[in-house]
């Protein structure tokens, strides 16, 4: 069998296991997808949607940022990006939030003014994708700034993430700001989390979720 | 059969699809031309982006990768070549010689170090010697050889830091990660006036290309510790 057939049946397994909540069945069969493959992309972000069902938000994080880095930028959806601005508002973490909202204008700005000079189908249809996207984010930053005036009580919220755990045997890397990246580093990602004091904001805001 | 009030039905219901229709695409091309303007509204209140600012974030990012070459535990073998650079100044000396190193750790690795010296004179002393070999060849005493003591073979220990690590991209077509190390040691120097001892501190830069593959760029200074008399 073809590589390319593989990856369609682990796809669809994946998708199955996902649909009946089976959702670190999903991530096993997504892992199996081959890496660099046609299917690669599209299992990273469902892999992160099953990550975060499954209450992993911060390994929902991490696969994110294979899925939005820019070595993907054409190839890519926006949806990914409403899912990290969702797993960020889940863990209240407002700083990366509203950063991850202006790296997506930054991203889609330029684009979205093309798509809607152009009259194609296609043109029309990604506009589209995106313009859903882009009201699902409006919703999470509705959301995000309700938290913020009422949660924070306009006091500077202390407290920052615990550090990367690593072996002796591992090196760790900082994120490179800006649109450098480095090829080998993309399934690299790891990500750690100094959550809300209260799971509200998850309750409400997965329901703008498209899985 | 049909009526003529089922006819009027039909066109009336087929109006109203066509309105139906029109205004779905008016409301469809209306949605696009937003997207714009809710894109830019999204994330544009200041107040709010200001008071996100003053966060601190709470989310850690980092890029986790294996190192390529495991060291807990891992013997190293090697070759190494070392010209002598700021020694004798009427001596040049080139070592030729075989590394092994015991890793204990990623950090901390202990090492034997054995070279054959290789010893030419250089431009200066050859002249130097060729002046004396014209004055004794013409009778005259007043000429004087350089004393050189040169060195023949040199065994170290040593144990060496890897303090800080990194990678480059070689050239696009692979990326190499390395160890930025010091060292230090001692060990004895075989002069040619007979043994003594040394020690030896420098610094390097260990490239792991692959499993079975290293290089190193190393620079150290070393001095005999012979008494001159």
């Amino acid at each position: 069998m073809a590589i390319a057939e593989k990856d369609r049946v682990r796809m669809s397994i994946g998708r199955i296991r996902y649909e009946t909540g089976d959702f670190d069945g999903a991530i096993a069969a997504y892992a199996k997808v081959t890496r660099g493959g046609g299917s690669y992309l599209t299992a990273a972000e469902e892999t992160a949607w099953a990550e975060f069902r499954r209450d992993r938000p911060e390994a929902a994080i991490a696969k994110l940022q294979t899925v939005t880095s820019p070595a993907f930028k054409d190839v890519t959806t926006s949806e990914p990006w409403f899912l990290l601005g969702l797993a960020q508002l889940r863990v209240c973490d407002f700083k990366a939030l509203f950063k991850t909202i202006d790296d997506f204008k930054g991203r889609y700005g330029e684009k979205v003014k093309k798509l809607e000079s152009a009259k194609t189908v296609a043109s029309k249809a990604e506009l589209e994708e995106i313009g859903q996207s882009v009201q699902k984010l409006n919703i999470v930053e509705a959301e995000a700034i309700q938290l913020l005036y009422l949660d924070e009580n306009g006091k500077p919220r202390k407290g920052s993430a615990p550090a990367i755990a690593k072996d002796s045997e591992q090196l760790s890397f900082p994120q490179v700001e800006g649109d450098e990246f480095w090829l080998d580093e993309l399934e690299g990602f790891r990500v750690t989390l100094k959550g809300c004091a209260r799971k509200g904001p998850s309750q409400v805001a997965t329901k703008g979720g498209s899985k | 059969m049909k009526t003529a009030t089922q006819n009027v039905r039909s066109l009336a219901a087929i109006g109203l699809a066509l309105i139906a229709a029109a205004a779905l695409t008016l409301l469809a091309s209306g949605a696009h031309a937003q997207v714009s303007k809710d894109l830019e509204s999204l994330g544009s209140n200041r107040d709010v982006n200001k008071r996100a600012a003053r966060l601190e974030s709470r989310s850690r990012v980092a890029i986790v990768q294996n190192r390529t070459v495991k060291r807990n535990w891992r013997p190293e073998i090697g070759i190494q070549y070392a010209p002598v650079a700021y020694g004798d100044s009427y001596l040049q000396t080139q070592n030729v010689g075989l590394n092994a190193d015991l890793h204990f750790t990623p950090k901390f690795s202990v090492g034997v170090r054995y070279s054959k010296a290789y010893n030419n004179l250089t431009n200066e002393g050859k002249a130097q010697y060729d002046r004396a070999q014209d004055a004794d060849n013409s009778g005259s005493t007043d000429y004087s050889i350089p004393d050189v003591d040169v060195p023949q073979e040199t065994i170290l220990g040593v144990v060496n830091w890897y303090m800080m690590y990194g990678k480059i991209n070689f050239f696009d077509a692979s990326v190499i990660q390395f160890d930025i190390y010091s060292l230090a040691g001692g060990g004895q120097v075989q002069l040619k006036s007979g043994p003594t001892s040394t020690w030896t501190a420098g610094g390097g830069i260990g490239f792991w290309l692959n499993q079975h593959m290293t290089s190193r760029l190393r620079l150290k200074t070393w001095r005999s510790l012979k008494k001159i008399a």
